[in-house]
């Protein structure tokens, strides 16, 4: 039953993988919150727009059509565009190679594996970005001003002062004034 | 409900009817079946179209193919030995148009199978092998018969190998230059001053010294237990070495060079190696697993390697579960049968692989080099092999009235460190465990019970941009399996630390920091693993479910499953392979919708040290829907420690310097998912 022919019903999907994003209700609150807090789970619904242009390989149609199904081109095109420096001034490397200023074009065999880029601008932060094979695939990388850095997340403020009161911070001992804790 | 909906719902259980009607049920009488005598050779039929029957000779069992449907028609179960085999969660189908739905991990899945493309689903590097047993992935078919090949031929530079002397010793501990030689001379020492009481004592040996005096047993026993140890490390060198697991590369430097005697990085290395290729569950030393294992020819090695394999595509073949971990220290959970009598839920994977290994002559490593040696890598890349397996029990059904239950064990929300900054015992004796049941004539039967986690203290990023501790459970009460996904892919909260979302590669020439996908997925060392359930509440009156964000998955960290002191962020994780096994059988035994790949297109940018990195995921992964749910229970378990109920707030990490304020709320940061 390797390749079953199974039909199917494609479902909007909302989820969000929040894994250790743990908030919303406790299990006992949840008949008062359930649907309103938490990540929305996936949910039953409709084919979307969305879905079906969505450029995943087999795309499900609810309707079977009977149209032949046109094999895939054995290569895909990668474009990659910056967004920030001016133009010209921008580039993109794979490795070692210089790939060339943005817009960049790269060929690629389809399933080939990733292809992991960097774009580099002077006076801008690099960007270490990826593109897929296996479709194509064009992206437009944010790029951001080094004095602009503590807009990028993960950017940290400097550490002050110890806190009012002279009292060091100690692991293990929680805050005096701990938030509204949900139940477990 | 649309229409088309409402006629692919039936179409799905409708073929999972169909697909089950091959299962051996006991609840049926079965029609006389062909005996195997009854099966002609068929060596005209094509490869997809046979299988191959061992059966007894007068002096040898005897091969032959046969048809593999009149096989089926007979009773046999085709188990697929070839190289395009996947566990079922991997396996792709086909819309109503026929288009292929296809799973983008499972051609990544099967180059790292066959040992020809590494995890990103790139070529594999000439000369490297993927040991990823551990992590649910097991080797083909293939891949094992050239594995023992090479073995026996390897044999004769195994040959100075002493077993016995390698035997000597259960463990040796991980120490190399200062520590060893420290360690060395106290033992050295130790030695002297024994000798010296031997001779004064008139004993004959140091054991007999310990018999006079007890009271320097314990010295006599780290003597002889470091001697015995000094004893076998030559050897245990030796095996590595011949296994072509310690070698020193091409152009090495200095540190990757082994120094004989010493548990150096090179030997470190060569453990790790060692004990992925052979699915060894221990730590990187030589602890007693290992040793046992390096106590074994290579051959051997491979050979219970080959049982592990073929016990996986048995149990898909023959889509059963009970593995006897169900069992107590009473025996075997029961249940009553139809006839009224209480029978013992059956280890069906241990019957069967008896079974499969017997009537495939496969009882030992000698059968195996036999069996591989008839059987060139052509043959076995489309080998299928039929086998009679006794029925399944009569609780088995095209679909199964399945649930699980959690025990979340003991339970912890003490921090964890005290006021002084002392680390506080987390050490637990009952550790949680997940179970999969069956309700059968009104009684819940356990088909399998392992090993899983619950969530506890975490590091976890504020929206400051540092680093505390947080207190990470694993939700209590009723919830619901909806989907199954296999390929997984785990978005990274914001909370998570940035330095684990980097690491380096070697990338067309360059070797530079990327982003850690091996962690996002989908791949085997996802944080999801091969394979996941969420954890839901139901949604109600239209309403989507309520998703806290709980997973139960397969798990790379395949020690935290295992250490008594090691917690996840709050899903239930399971070893990889486990997690295959029990979600390809609760697919196959429920009604079950296939969506398939989920475009998610989801980019997010952060800096680490002066770079930014882009994480870019254009998918979720392949996704079956349960229809209905499959019901979860978790159970909140025994709260030990002093703290009753789990702390909400981020608690700051010792020796840490933080900026002035209490720590921001994990509410207000930025660790809430889109």
């Amino acid at each position: 039953m390797r390749r079953a022919s199974i039909a199917f019903a494609l479902m909007l999907s909302a989820c969000g993988c929040a894994h250790d994003t743990h908030k919303g209700p406790p299990p006992d609150k949840q008949e008062e919150t359930e649907g309103e807090k938490g990540v929305p789970a996936p949910s039953t619904g409709e084919p979307t727009p969305q879905q079906t242009e969505s450029g995943v390989q087999v795309a499900p149609s609810p309707t079977p059509s009977g149209a032949a199904v046109k094999p895939l081109p054995p290569k895909v095109k990668i474009i990659v565009h910056s967004r920030g420096p001016d133009k010209g001034t921008a580039f993109v490397f794979w490795g070692k190679k210089k790939l060339g200023e943005t817009p960049v074009t790269l060929e690629r065999p389809r399933d080939s594996g990733p292809v992991d880029l960097v774009v580099r601008s002077e006076g801008w932060f690099p960007v270490h970005t990826r593109a897929y094979t296996f479709r194509n695939d064009v992206l437009y990388v944010k790029m951001t001003k080094l004095e602009d850095r503590l807009t990028i997340y993960g950017a940290k403020h400097e550490a002050g002062e110890p806190p009012p009161g002279g009292m060091p911070l100690d692991g293990g001992v929680p805050p005096p004034t701990p938030a509204p804790a949900p139940a477990q | 409900m649309p229409r088309w909906r409402s006629a692919c719902a039936g179409l799905c259980l409708c073929l999972l009817a169909r697909g089950h009607a091959d299962a051996r049920s006991s609840t049926t009488t079965p029609a006389p079946t062909p005996a195997a005598a009854d099966l002609p050779a068929r060596n005209d039929l094509p490869p997809e179209k046979r299988a191959l029957l061992i059966v007894a000779g007068p002096n040898n069992p005897v091969e032959r193919w046969v048809d593999a449907d009149a096989a089926v028609a007979a009773g046999y179960t085709l188990i697929d030995l070839g190289d395009d085999w996947t566990p079922f969660i991997f396996q792709e189908v086909t819309d109503g148009n026929g288009n292929l739905m296809a799973n983008r991990y499972r051609q990544v899945y099967l180059g790292l199978a066959n040992d020809i493309g590494d995890r990103d689903g790139q070529p594999l590097a000439e000369g490297d092998h993927n040991y990823l047993e551990l992590y649910g992935v097991p080797p083909t078919i293939s891949v094992l018969r050239a594995r023992m090949l090479d073995s026996q031929a390897r044999q004769a530079s195994c040959a100075d190998v002493d077993f016995a002397k390698l035997k000597a010793a259960t463990s040796i501990p991980p120490r190399a230059g200062k520590a060893e030689q420290k360690f060395a001379a106290k033992i050295a020492a130790t030695e002297k001053k024994l000798e010296a009481l031997r001779a004064a004592e008139q004993a004959e040996s140091l054991d007999d010294l310990a018999i006079k005096d007890p009271k320097l047993a314990k010295d006599v026993a780290l003597v002889q237990r470091y001697a015995a140890q000094r004893t076998s490390l030559p050897e245990v060198e030796k095996r590595l070495t011949c296994e072509g697991i310690l070698v020193t590369p091409p152009n090495a430097k200095a540190s990757e060079i082994h120094q004989p005697g010493q548990f150096d990085e090179p030997m470190r290395q060569a453990v790790i190696k060692f004990q992925h290729k052979h699915m060894l569950y221990d730590a990187a030393a030589l602890r007693p697993d290992t040793m046992v294992a390096l106590g074994h020819t290579l051959v051997e090695n491979d050979y219970a390697a080959l049982v592990r394999v073929l016990t996986e595509r048995m149990i898909a073949a023959a889509n059963i579960l009970e593995d006897g971990s169900a069992d107590t220290k009473k025996g075997p959970p029961t249940y009553v049968n139809a006839a009224g009598q209480t029978v013992p839920v059956r280890n069906m994977v241990q019957e069967d692989v008896n079974a499969t290994l017997t009537q495939l002559d496969l009882g030992s490593p000698e059968k195996a080099l036999a069996f591989f040696q008839r059987h060139s890598a052509a043959d076995l890349k489309t080998m299928r092999v039929a086998v009679k397996l006794a029925p399944v029990p009569e609780y088995y059904a095209a679909q199964m009235d399945l649930s699980v239950v959690i025990d979340r064990g003991d339970v912890i929300y003490d921090p964890l460190f005290d006021e002084n900054g002392k680390p506080t015992p987390q050490t637990r004796h009952h550790f949680p465990m997940l179970t999969l049941r069956v309700k059968y004539n009104g009684k819940q039967i356990p088909l399998i019970r392992w090993r899983t986690t619950i969530g506890g203290w975490r590091s976890d990023l504020a929206s400051n941009g540092y680093e505390y501790y947080r207190y990470k459970g694993s939700d209590v009460g009723p919830r619901v399996w909806r989907y199954i996904v296999s390929g997984p892919v785990w978005i990274a909260p914001n909370s998570t630390p940035i330095r684990t979302l980097v690491k380096w590669k070697r990338v067309h020439g360059a070797t530079q920091e990327v982003v850690n996908y091996d962690e996002v997925g989908p791949g085997y060392l996802s944080a999801y693993g091969l394979v996941a359930a969420y954890n839901v509440v139901p949604g109600k009156n239209g309403k989507p479910d309520w998703d806290n964000g709980v997973r139960v998955h397969g798990s790379s960290e395949i020690l935290s499953i295992r250490n008594p002191d090691a917690y996840s962020h709050g899903c239930h994780r399971l070893m990889n392979h486990l997690a295959v096994r029990m979600f390809s059988f609760v697919l196959r035994h429920r009604p079950v919708i296939v969506e398939g790949d989920k475009p998610l297109d989801f980019a997010r940018q952060f800096l680490w040290k002066d770079d930014v990195f882009e994480l870019r995921l254009p998918s979720k992964g392949y996704h079956y829907r349960l229809e209905p749910p499959l019901p979860v229970m978790v159970l909140e378990g025994n709260i030990i420690g002093k703290v009753k109920k789990p702390i909400t707030t981020y608690v700051p990490k010792p020796g840490v310097q933080y900026p002035p304020g209490p720590p921001p709320s994990p509410k207000a940061g930025p660790g809430i998912e889109p």
